[in-house]
């Protein structure tokens, strides 16, 4: 193995028994038997290169699937704004079942004006949802007003045209 | 035990909704607990342990004597002072020498709790020098089929993955895959929980090796991995095991309504594997059909009706007579 370059060596992984992965924990459940023989042994080098060999194909394995996973690009495009440069996946949610450290929490139980509230139908008042309007025409979030605010289309200032007042 | 403390100000207001149940939880915290005779083996492995922890981990110095299998009160206690759910408490003693207690709790309550005694152990220090940053996720490999048969080990491998799993992220960084914790257990599984007799357990080897990519000639979407070990080297012997109350492991598990996955209504799939959907259109209004414009509905001489059926006839006669009478009405009425 030392004597064949690492470019040259093998990127695949053959298990008998087909390995489970957890890819939101990045883990990987390998449920095939191991040598016993090399197990048990005294010496302990083997044992090491063994385990190490084991390990490499797990991660080998792993790394395969994760680079399977969708790609998304950093930056404001590409979605999460908080990710900038660099290549970045996917991961899925965890499937392996964990217990909680605290348990489900309760629903509050309602004060007394919300009570109050919810049996006369009092909702709280709709403010104006901010400075952004969608403009059809664009296709694109406007500024209602302010710089290059939508009501700046009409112009501020229009001279009096003394024939239309009249 | 704890008083309950109203907060007096925004940010202890903002720490004890930190420590309070949600939906989403924060990632666990552990803590290291020496016991009145813990080795400096153990004191070592213990720290070993927790530098893949950090920053989520919390390390006691001072001794205590705790026997958690016997009474792990105090231990609860240190739990929830600290918020901490995931407990490792270092002790040795004759008969049970350089061991670790791995223990959970629920809701400040040790939920299960297991002893891993350390049979052969070498320092981070002892391999050549490879550190990765704080708080990177690793990847975790759990290989022998013990794993899945033997509840004991299901519990060593469930505790485990709490521990070191880390953070939950939804987008990963591939420059972040740096380490592989290996967790292995050689042996069939076909070994009786209830003989008693730990000796014939298999050890758990816990190895952690630092990952290399080289660019591979065969493929070149996907490289080749490479590993070095970059410690610490631990053999586990299981010892004693508490298994968690049924009730309390229900409760445990229970997800919350809000990341239950929801079934979307009106949308199934036919035997053909197409997505069939029912679209709610509105209650349309007949009287403001536009019929005008529509050729079809346009009086066509009998002739023309041969091959069609008496259908189109009747539809016909509907549609132009509910027009044309209000129109009539009208008309009247001027």
């Amino acid at each position: 193995m030392s004597t064949q370059s690492i470019s040259d060596r093998p990127v695949t992984v053959e298990r008998a028994i087909p390995v489970t992965y957890d890819l939101g924990n990045l883990t990987i459940y390998d449920t095939n038997m191991m040598d016993s023989q090399i197990m048990s042994s005294t010496d302990e080098g083997v044992k090491e290169a063994y385990l190490q060999s084991l390990a490499r194909d797990s991660a080998q394995l792993l790394v395969n699937q994760i680079l399977a996973l969708p790609v998304v690009t950093g930056g404001r495009t590409g979605g999460d704004v908080n990710h900038n440069d660099g290549v970045f996946v996917k991961l899925p949610d965890p499937t392996t079942q964990l217990p909680r450290e605290k348990p489900v929490p309760v629903a509050k139980p309602l004060t007394k004006w919300e009570k109050f509230a919810k049996q006369k139908g009092i909702t709280p008042k709709a403010r104006n949802s901010g400075n952004l309007v969608y403009d059809e025409a664009k296709g694109e979030w406007v500024k209602k007003w302010g710089y290059k605010g939508k009501n700046q289309e009409q112009p501020w200032l229009v001279e009096v045209d003394e024939k239309a007042e009249n | 035990m704890m008083r309950i403390v109203k907060p007096r100000n925004a940010r202890s207001k903002r720490a004890m909704d930190s420590r309070a149940p949600k939906v989403v939880e924060n990632t666990k915290t552990a803590l290291t607990v020496r016991g009145s005779t813990c080795s400096v083996l153990v004191q070592n492995a213990m720290t070993d342990i927790a530098a893949y922890k950090q920053p989520d981990i919390k390390k006691f110095q001072k001794k205590n004597e705790i026997r958690p299998f016997e009474d792990a009160s105090s231990l609860e206690f240190f739990s929830q002072k600290n918020d901490a759910s995931l407990i490792i408490f270092g002790s040795n003693s004759k008969k049970r020498p350089n061991t670790l207690t791995w223990l959970r709790t629920f809701n400040y309550q040790v939920l299960d709790m297991f002893e891993l005694k350390v049979l052969n152990y070498k320092a981070m220090s002892e391999f050549k020098k490879l550190t990765v940053n704080v708080g990177m996720k690793p990847m975790i490999s759990f290989i022998g089929p013990i794993f899945d048969s033997h509840p004991h080990y299901q519990m060593v491998k469930s505790m485990f993955l709490d521990f070191f799993r880390g953070e939950q992220i939804s987008m990963l960084d591939l420059a972040g895959l740096q380490y592989i914790i290996s967790v292995t257990a050689s042996g069939d599984g076909n070994i009786s929980v209830y003989s008693g007799d730990t000796s014939n357990l298999p050890p758990i080897n816990f190895r952690v090796y630092k990952i290399k990519t080289y660019k591979s000639k065969k493929q070149d979407k996907v490289p080749r991995v490479e590993l070095e070990e970059m410690g610490p080297r631990l053999d586990f012997q299981l010892g004693r095991v508490r298994e968690a109350d049924p009730d309390m492991m229900k409760q445990a598990m229970k997800i919350p309504k809000e990341l239950q996955p929801k079934a979307k209504k009106n949308v199934e799939t036919d035997l053909l594997g197409d997505k069939v959907a029912t679209i709610h259109v509105g209650k349309q209004d007949l009287m403001k059909l536009q019929t005008r414009k529509m050729k079809g509905l346009k009086k066509r001489s009998k002739d023309e009706f041969e091959g069609q059926g008496g259908v189109d006839d009747e539809i016909e006669d509907v549609i132009v007579s509910d027009e044309e009478q209000p129109k009539k009405r009208k008309r009247h009425i001027k």
